[in-house]
C-alpha cells in the first residue's frame, strides 16, 4: 500500500513533509482484502448436478445457452472454484433460441420472448412469441461427456435410472437423448442418467428432483386422460426411486445437497389468473343472471369464473383455492366472455379442489421423503418449498425488488414455471447458504443482479 | 519565503467532514485545527462557528477560500470483488467578513457550504439499483450581529438562509431486451431557513464558546425526474413516464457546540471542542411523484444523533508564520442496518494541519490539508435495500484561503 511505499523514504529532516506528500500526491485508495474461501468438510473437486429442468437452467420454455450459463449449478460451480472446486462441464447448446416445449402454446419451439402488441381491447400490451428451433441443438453430443450438469427438463424421479429415458422418439426425453453416452441405437440398451453421471466420480452432488413428478399432472389440469406421463408419481414409487438414486449417489460416502419441491401455487403459471377474475358491472351481472342455470349467479364486481365440470356437460362457478392455468388465452378472458356460462373454461385448464389437494399431498409426501433421506445420509437440505413461499412476499437484493408474480420484476421466466437468470441466482444463494451451514464452508453468494431477468420490449 | 510557502501548503491544517453529510471545511483555520474552533475567535469565520465570538475580534477581517474534497471509498460485496467509488471530488467555498460598528456591536457575514455530499460509483456496479451518484450542495448565507454584554461576555445571533441542490441517479430494475437497465435521474433545488446563535466568554487566558445552529429543512418541490432507457412497452402501458416532477425534502441537522480555548504561551494556543449533531431528524428519504404516485419511494435512513470531539492548536512560529494542527473523532450518525453506498459513513478520525503566512498590508495566505480515516465498516443486514458489504473510506481535503485584516 502507498503508506508503506512512499513513507519508506526516510529522511531525518523531511519525514513530515514526505508523509504529507505521500498522502497528497499518492491519493491512496483504500483497500479491502477478500476473505479466504474454504470448502470446509466438503470436496467440490467433481461436482455433479442432477435433476430436472430447474437444474438444467431451463427458462422461457426452452433449453438455451444463456439459460445453461446462468443455471444454478453453473453459478454454484463458479463459487466452488473459489475453494477446491474443479471444472464444470455442461452439455451446452448453441447460442440462439435453443429448443423446448412451450407450456403456454403447448407446442415444441425455441425460447419464448416478449413482444409489443395491441390487445383485443385495442390497448397497448405485450404478448409472448415463440422463436424457431435450431435443429442442430437437438443433435447427439453424448460422445463429448461426461457432463457435470445432468439436469433434464421433464425428468421425473424414476426417469433417472430408466433406460427408456435416453432413447429417442416418443418414449425418451429429447434433452437426455442428446447427452446420453449410449442412446441404444446399436446395442438396444441405452444409458441412464445415473449411470452416465457415475462416470464423473462425483465428490459432491446436488439433487433436486420431484417437481416434474407432479408438474405434468398440473399442466394437464389434473386430467391425464390415459396419458401415463401426465399422472402424479405415486408416493410409494417416488420413495423407492429416491432410495435408489440416493444409495447410488452416496455409494462412496459422497457429500451433497438435497432440495425439496416448491408448491405449484407459488409458480406464476398457476397463480397469475385469479379464480374470481370476472369483473362485471351491475348491468352485465344482471344480464348474465338472466341466462344462467340455477346455482350460478353474478353480482357487480369480482366474480368467480365459470368452468366446465370434468367430462363436460355441466358447468359451475369456481371456488377459492382452485387454480387456473396460464395457458388460458388471455384475449378470450379479456374480450370474448371466456369464463361466463356461454363460454365456460375447459376443465383441463382448471385445477379443482380435489386436484389441488392431490398435488399438495404428493408434494408434502415427497418432501417428507427428501428430508428424511437428507437427514439419514447426513446431507445438506435446502427447503426450497419454504423459500419459494417467502419469494411471494417479495425479495430485495442490492436495491432491486423482485416478485414471484408473472412478468415485471419477476424471478420467473416467461414460461411461468422455471426461474429466469436472477431467479436461478437467488436459488444458487439459497443452496450456498445451506451448503455453508452443513459443511462449514464459507462460499460467498453470487451477485443476483449480474444475471438476466425479465426482458421487456 | 518560497520554501516556507511550500511547507505551508503541504503541512496544512486539519479537516473536513463531521459525520453524515456535514462538512468541516468552513475555514482554513477550522480545517487545520480538526474543526476545533468554537472556543476561539481567530478571524471572521467565527461568525459561522460562534456568532458571539465576533465581539472578541479586535480588528476587521475578510476571509475567502475554497476546499477540494476527495473521498475514496472501497466496497467489498459479499460476492467478492472490490469496487471503488469512482473519482468524484467536490469543492466547497466560504466567504466571511466582520465590521466593528462600535464598542458594543460587531456586524458579520457568513457565506459557506456546511453540508454536502458527493458520491459516484461506476454506472454498472453491483449496487447500481441503490445508487450510481448522489450529490447534495448547499449554500448558507448568514448576516450576523454580536453584542458585547460586558468585558467578559458577548452574545451573537444571525438568521440563516439556505439554498440547496440535489442530484440522485440510479439504475432501475426494469430490463430492456438487450439486458440493459432503466435509469432514473432526480434533480431538484430547495430553500430553507434557520438561525445561528452563540455565547462567548473570556476569563483571562481561557475562552469559552457555546453555539447552536438550528436545523434547516430544505423542501425540494417540482424537481425534475427523468426516466431513461425504459422499455417502450412500460411507457406505453403507463408504468413509467419519460419525465415527471417530484417532491422531496432533506433536513440539515442542528449542531450544538461547546469549545474551550486556552492561551498556553505567547506562541501557543489550544482549543477543545465538543459537538452534538441532531441527525435523528433524518429518519427517511422520501420521493413523491404527484402524477405517478405508484412510483413513490420512502427509504428509511434512521440517522442517529452523533457526537464529535476535536482538539486543535495554533503556534505562532514567527511574526509572519502561524502553524496549526488538530485531531478530531466523529461518531457516525448511520446506524447498523442502514449503511448505504450513497453515504458510506463510519466513525472517523480526522487529522488536520495548516498555516497562515502574513504578507504585506494586512493580507495573509492560508493553506490547509486534512485527512479523514473512516473505520472499516461491515454491513451484514441492510434493512432497506439489502445491500451488504464492507466499506473503507479515506477523505483528503485540500484548502486555500486569503485573509485581509483592516
Amino acid at each position: 500500500m502507498c503508506w508503506g511505499l512512499a513513507c519508506n523514504i526516510n529522511s531525518k529532516s523531511g519525514i513530515g513533509m514526505l508523509v504529507a506528500l505521500c498522502i497528497f500526491f499518492a491519493g491512496c485508495k483504500p483497500n479491502l482484502d477478500e476473505p479466504k474461501y474454504t470448502s470446509g468438510e466438503a470436496d467440490f473437486t467433481s461436482y455433479l448436478a442432477i435433476g430436472n429442468g430447474f437444474t438444467a437452467g431451463y427458462m422461457d420454455n426452452a433449453l438455451t445457452l444463456e439459460g445453461q450459463l446462468q443455471s444454478f449449478p453453473n453459478l454454484l460451480a463458479n463459487q466452488f472454484k473459489l475453494a477446491n472446486g474443479g471444472p464444470f462441464k455442461q452439455p451446452l447448446v448453441n447460442a440462439g433460441n435453443g429448443f423446448g416445449y412451450d407450456f403456454i402454446s403447448q407446442l415444441t419451439s425455441g425460447k419464448t420472448v416478449l413482444v409489443n402488441a395491441i390487445n383485443c381491447a385495442g390497448q397497448d400490451d405485450v404478448d409472448l412469441k415463440s422463436l424457431s428451433v435450431n435443429d442442430d441443438d437437438r443433435k447427439w453430443i453424448g460422445n463429448q461427456g461426461p457432463f457435470n450438469n445432468m439436469g433434464f427438463a421433464g425428468a421425473k424421479s424414476f426417469n433417472l435410472y430408466s433406460q427408456l429415458f435416453g432413447k429417442g422418439g416418443v418414449t425418451g426425453n429429447p434433452f437426455f437423448f442428446r447427452v446420453a453416452s449410449d442412446t441404444g441405437a446399436s446395442s438396444g440398451l441405452s444409458s441412464t442418467v445415473l449411470g452416465d453421471a457415475a462416470m464423473l466420480d462425483p465428490t459432491f452432488f446436488t439433487l433436486w428432483i420431484g417437481g416434474s413428478d407432479v408438474l405434468w399432472y398440473a399442466l394437464a389440469g389434473g386430467e391425464p386422460n390415459g396419458n401415463q406421463f401426465s399422472t402424479i408419481t405415486p408416493v410409494s414409487q417416488f420413495d423407492a426411486a429416491i432410495d435408489t438414486i440416493i444409495s447410488k449417489l452416496t455409494s462412496n460416502n459422497t457429500e451433497g445437497l438435497v432440495a425439496n419441491i416448491p408448491d405449484i401455487e407459488d409458480f406464476p403459471f398457476f397463480s397469475t389468473i385469479p379464480y374470481n377474475g370476472l369483473i362485471l358491472t351491475q348491468s352485465q351481472a344482471d344480464s348474465l343472471n338472466l341466462l344462467s342455470p340455477p346455482g350460478i349467479s353474478f353480482q357487480a364486481g369480482a366474480n368467480p369464473y365459470v368452468v366446465s365440470n370434468q367430462g363436460g356437460g355441466t358447468i359451475r362457478q369456481m371456488k377459492k383455492g382452485e387454480l387456473l392455468l396460464l395457458s388460458i388465452k388471455r384475449d378470450s378472458l379479456l374480450c370474448f366472455n371466456k369464463g361466463t356460462p356461454q363460454r365456460p373454461i375447459e376443465s383441463f385448464k382448471v385445477l379443482d379442489s380435489a386436484e389441488v389437494l392431490n398435488i399438495r399431498n404428493a408434494i408434502q409426501s415427497y418432501n417428507a421423503k427428501l428430508r428424511s433421506v437428507a437427514i439419514a445420509k447426513g446431507l445438506a437440505y435446502a427447503d426450497m418449498n419454504a423459500f419459494f413461499k417467502s419469494l411471494s412476499k417479495g425479495y430485495v437484493f442490492n436495491g432491486a425488488h423482485y416478485s414471484s408474480a408473472y412478468l415485471k420484476s419477476s424471478v420467473f421466466s416467461l414460461d411461468g414455471v422455471h426461474p429466469n437468470g436472477r431467479g436461478y441466482a437467488i436459488i444458487a444463494n439459497e443452496f450456498i447458504r445451506s451448503i455453508n451451514a452443513k459443511y462449514g464452508s464459507n462460499l460467498p453468494p453470487v451477485d443476483v443482479n449480474a444475471s438476466t431477468g425479465v426482458l421487456n420490449p | 519565503m518560497k520554501k516556507v510557502l511550500f511547507i505551508c501548503m503541504i503541512l496544512f491544517p486539519l479537516l473536513i467532514k463531521a459525520g453524515g453529510y456535514q462538512i468541516n471545511t468552513q475555514s482554513q483555520k477550522g480545517l487545520s485545527m480538526g474543526g476545533s474552533v468554537t472556543g476561539l475567535a481567530m478571524d471572521a469565520s467565527v461568525a459561522f462557528y460562534n456568532p458571539a465570538g465576533l465581539s472578541a475580534l479586535d480588528s476587521n477581517y475578510f476571509n475567502i477560500g475554497a476546499c477540494l474534497l476527495m473521498p475514496k471509498t472501497a466496497f467489498l460485496g459479499p460476492y467478492g470483488g472490490t469496487e471503488q467509488l469512482s473519482a468524484k471530488s467536490f469543492s466547497t467555498f466560504y466567504l466571511y467578513g466582520n465590521y466593528i460598528l462600535n464598542s458594543k456591536f460587531t456586524l458579520g457575514l457568513s457565506v459557506n457550504t456546511p453540508f454536502g455530499l458527493g458520491t459516484k460509483w461506476e454506472d454498472n456496479w453491483s449496487g447500481r439499483y441503490v445508487t450510481q451518484e448522489a450529490r447534495l450542495s448547499t449554500l448558507f448565507i448568514q448576516p450576523t450581529i454580536a453584542y458585547k454584554v460586558n468585558e467578559r461576555f458577548s452574545v451573537g445571533v444571525g438568521p440563516v438562509i439556505v439554498t440547496g441542490n440535489t442530484k440522485f441517479r440510479k439504475a432501475l430494475n426494469v430490463l430492456n431486451q438487450d439486458g440493459s437497465d432503466g435509469q432514473l435521474e432526480l434533480k431538484g433545488a430547495g430553500n430553507g431557513f434557520g438561525f445561528n446563535a452563540g455565547v462567548f466568554g473570556r476569563f483571562g487566558k481561557t475562552s469559552i464558546g457555546v453555539s447552536y445552529r438550528s436545523e434547516v429543512k430544505l423542501d425540494i418541490e417540482n424537481g425534475d425526474a427523468v426516466f431513461s432507457n425504459i422499455p417502450i412497452s412500460l411507457i406505453w402501458n403507463g408504468s413509467f413516464p419519460n419525465s415527471t416532477k417530484y417532491n422531496s425534502s432533506i433536513t440539515l441537522p442542528s449542531v450544538i457546540s461547546l469549545g474551550v480555548g486556552r492561551v498556553l504561551s505567547d506562541k501557543l494556543t489550544a482549543n477543545i471542542d465538543f459537538n452534538f449533531t441532531g441527525w435523528s431528524v433524518m429518519d427517511s428519504l422520501v420521493f413523491t411523484y404527484p402524477e405517478y404516485p405508484e412510483l413513490n419511494t420512502s427509504s428509511a435512513r434512521k440517522l442517529e444523533n452523533s457526537f464529535a470531539i476535536r482538539f486543535g492548536a495554533k503556534y505562532q512560529y514567527s511574526e509572519r508564520m502561524q502553524f496549526r494542527g488538530g485531531i478530531g473523532y466523529e461518531q457516525s450518525p448511520v446506524p447498523d442496518g442502514y449503511v448505504n453506498p450513497e453515504l458510506p459513513d463510519a466513525d472517523k478520525v480526522i487529522l488536520g494541519a495548516g498555516c497562515t503566512y502574513k504578507l504585506k498590508k494586512g493580507w495573509s495566505l492560508e493553506g490547509s490539508f486534512a485527512f479523514e480515516d473512516l473505520r472499516e465498516r461491515k454491513e451484514e443486514k441492510n434493512k432497506q435495500e439489502n445491500i451488504n458489504g464492507t466499506y473503507k473510506s479515506y477523505i483528503y481535503v485540500l484548502g486555500l484561503g486569503v485573509q485581509y485584516q483592516f
